[in-house]
């Protein structure tokens, strides 16, 4: 019997999140159709035309409304890019109505909203992945580098990860809100909290290498964009981490704006063994592009529609020639399928990366370290 | 018997950074600390044998009488030789302060001066400059991983001289880090994550291995980055089966640490902070807890 095609639902094209940086790999997917774009009626505005651009670009119709839409026999699988603070509601709909779940980066806004995920796909069969974090050359390359033993055992981590996107300009006493914004709020028009966007990255590769996360420090703030300042909310932030073995991980993160870096921004880990230190870039293996034409006339310039650069990047002289992560998510997803068997991030997964992640942002509002568990929603 | 002036005592790291300069100054001697000369650059004098061929401090100090020594990596017996030292009128400085109580009671407050490391770097004014550059904009965030072979003491060193660079690139006082470490010594991990009264941030991170990685440095302003990649800033071979980082061809200057702008004097405030981030260190690997520090406000 031929291997069977798994339906796939594209539940919103939300501009904050993946939804249409995922639609390659399901298009090319030999195992994967595309079966519908659905959303929800009351919706921003913009998002109505954006959605219904993608399913006649896609050939495949659209259906306002989530619930029914979900339920439909063609689809096997939900790929939920909705807003973060929508995406639990649709992925315990979805997990109650039997269909599996690939969500972008995060399962819900808050601890309640992701344990009531988790508690929602326990017990349904389901299978679930977070395509985003861990099938990356980052996370691929360091767990070689860990397996292969030449690092003897793993002490510490650092990762660097910006974003080498939007214009910085000066930020005036005037433009800066007092006080930082406590974790919650996550949706604006204008920005990204970027310890959440871009630290959420380093926070799952050392959850990946680490035993569970027992201590957080960070410290965060605006440093680059008056629009981040106006919100008292992060652009950049460090963290430091602790896991329960007493090991240590220190992360930089955020978004620094174009032409700081030749890779458009760091993307590095550094793996402190007993036997040696391990260096990786997650950007490389990579083809180093200095062409002249297109460093003379190179379009630094960001489109008004897009200012932080959400959905596009400025030119770089470096052309990474490493794994398409998506790809391999969705491989591994339809092993799972095929198999039963577990995919490598899933939402329990994601469960315990916004706890550590919540936490991060409570010591920054505490302005001190804070021990994990998270509960109710906030660190102990 | 050579006319010496100066010693200059240190690990093989220390001789290798020092070694072009050595060769070039007469009149100095380099001796080594006892037990330090297992863990060195690969490539460089460990391996070559020169370190061990060294000296050791009580034969160079016997032969040599010299008039000012200086204490580039801290080791065991340093404070009490330290003294005597000082007592018969050799002008001594030293690369870190001594460990609280390892003074002889007498000389409690007699502690000799400390020069900056940094100062005898020459990659350090070129970065110093470009991070000053109105390019560069404001600094917002330093990380800095080194791995100095050694113990708990080296390391230590290590953070304060990671401390006083990150407060000079930085342009600002620490006003508070926080020391979490991991491991046992000699493979012991610190870091120091910080924040300065200007509110910039840093990562100071103290390997527990690799001996080649010497300040990799990545400098993060609003106009954009700096970085000094030891990986491509020095030279390697490709052997049958690996590649070989060699030594970088360090042009350190020692004639800098003698310099009176180098000795910076610490104030009894920032004694006490180095000396708690000296605990701190132990008791965060003890307990697998981080320590937060308060950097006394000047």
């Amino acid at each position: 019997m031929a291997d069977r095609t798994y339906g796939v639902l594209l539940v919103s094209f939300s501009k904050h999140s993946h939804q249409s940086s995922f639609v390659p790999a399901f298009v090319e997917h030999p195992r994967i159709r595309i079966v519908g774009v659905a959303d929800d009626a009351d919706i921003d505005p913009y998002l109505k035309p954006l959605n219904r651009a993608w399913s006649e670009q896609l050939g495949v119709p659209f259906f306002e409304g989530i619930e029914a839409a979900v339920q439909r026999d063609d689809v096997d699988i939900v790929s939920i890019g909705h807003e973060i603070e929508r995406r639990a509601d649709i992925a315990m709909l979805a997990a109650g109505s039997g269909k599996h779940l690939w969500i972008d980066k995060f399962i819900g806004a808050d601890m309640q909203e992701c344990r009531a995920v988790v508690d929602a796909v326990d017990g349904s069969g389901v299978t679930t992945i977070l395509p985003s974090y861990i099938y990356n050359d980052l996370v691929n390359q360091s767990k070689r580098m860990i397996d292969s033993g030449f690092l003897g055992e793993l002490t510490a981590i650092h990762v660097d990860i910006l974003f080498g996107k939007g214009i910085p300009r000066p930020i005036s006493d005037a433009q800066r809100k007092p006080g930082f914004l406590p974790p919650g709020r996550w949706k604006f028009p204008d920005i990204k909290r970027e310890i959440l966007t871009v630290g959420a990255y380093a926070v799952a590769l050392v959850q990946q290498c680490f035993e569970p996360i027992v201590e957080v420090y960070g410290q965060g703030g605006a440093y680059f964009f008056p629009e981040h300042a106006a919100h008292g909310a992060d652009d950049f932030g460090t963290l430091s981490l602790v896991d329960r073995s007493g090991r240590v991980a220190t992360i930089s993160a955020g978004r620094n704006g174009i032409a700081s870096h030749g890779a458009g921004g760091p993307n590095q880990a550094f793996l402190f063994g007993t036997k040696g230190t391990g260096r990786i870039d997650g950007k490389r293996p990579g083809i180093d592009t200095h062409l002249r034409n297109r460093i003379v006339d190179g379009d630094f310039s960001v489109d008004e529609d897009d200012p932080m650069q959400w959905h596009s990047g400025p030119p770089t002289t470096l052309t990474s020639t490493g794994l398409e992560f998506t790809r391999a998510a969705l491989d591994d997803l339809v092993h799972a399928l095929d198999t039963g068997a577990r995919t490598r991030f899933t939402v329990r997964d994601a469960l315990d990366h916004m706890e550590v992640l919540l936490a991060v942002y409570e010591s920054i509002v505490q302005d001190r370290p804070v021990r994990l568990p998270v509960r109710g929603g906030e660190a102990a | 018997m050579k006319d010496i002036d100066g010693l200059v005592i240190g690990g093989p790291r220390d001789f290798d950074r020092f070694r072009e300069d050595l060769a070039a100054q007469d009149g100095v001697a380099f001796a080594r600390m006892s037990g330090g000369a297992s863990t060195g650059a690969r490539g460089g004098s460990a391996s070559d044998g020169s370190y061990a061929a060294l000296e050791t401090i009580r034969d160079a100090l016997e032969e040599y009488r010299p008039r000012r020594a200086l204490v580039l990596s801290p080791y065991r017996g340093m404070s009490a030789e330290t003294v005597r030292l000082m007592e018969s009128g050799v002008d001594v400085r030293t690369a870190g302060p001594l460990p609280a109580g390892s003074l002889p009671g007498s000389s409690r407050d007699r502690s000799p001066p400390i020069t900056e490391m940094h100062r005898s770097d020459p990659g350090f004014p070129a970065m110093l400059e470009a991070s000053r550059h109105a390019d560069f904009g404001d600094p917002v965030y330093l990380r800095i991983v080194s791995s100095p072979a050694g113990g708990k003491w080296q390391k230590w060193w290590c953070v304060f001289q990671s401390c006083r660079k990150a407060a000079a690139l930085l342009d600002s006082p620490l006003r508070r880090v926080y020391v979490a470490a991991a491991g046992e010594a000699p493979r012991l991990h610190v870091s120091i994550t910080l924040r300065t009264v200007r509110g910039s941030t840093g990562h100071l991170l103290v390997a527990p291995s690799g001996s080649s990685l010497q300040d990799d440095l990545f400098f993060l302003g609003t106009g954009g980055t700096l970085s000094d990649d030891p990986l491509l800033n020095q030279p390697g071979v490709y052997g049958q089966s690996d590649y070989r980082m060699l030594s970088r061809p360090d042009r350190w200057r020692l004639g800098d640490l003698w310099d009176e702008d180098a000795v910076i004097s610490l104030t009894s405030g920032e004694q006490r902070f180095y000396q708690d981030l000296l605990r701190a260190i132990g008791d965060s690997s003890g307990t697998g807890s981080g320590v937060c520090l308060e950097y006394p406000a000047s």
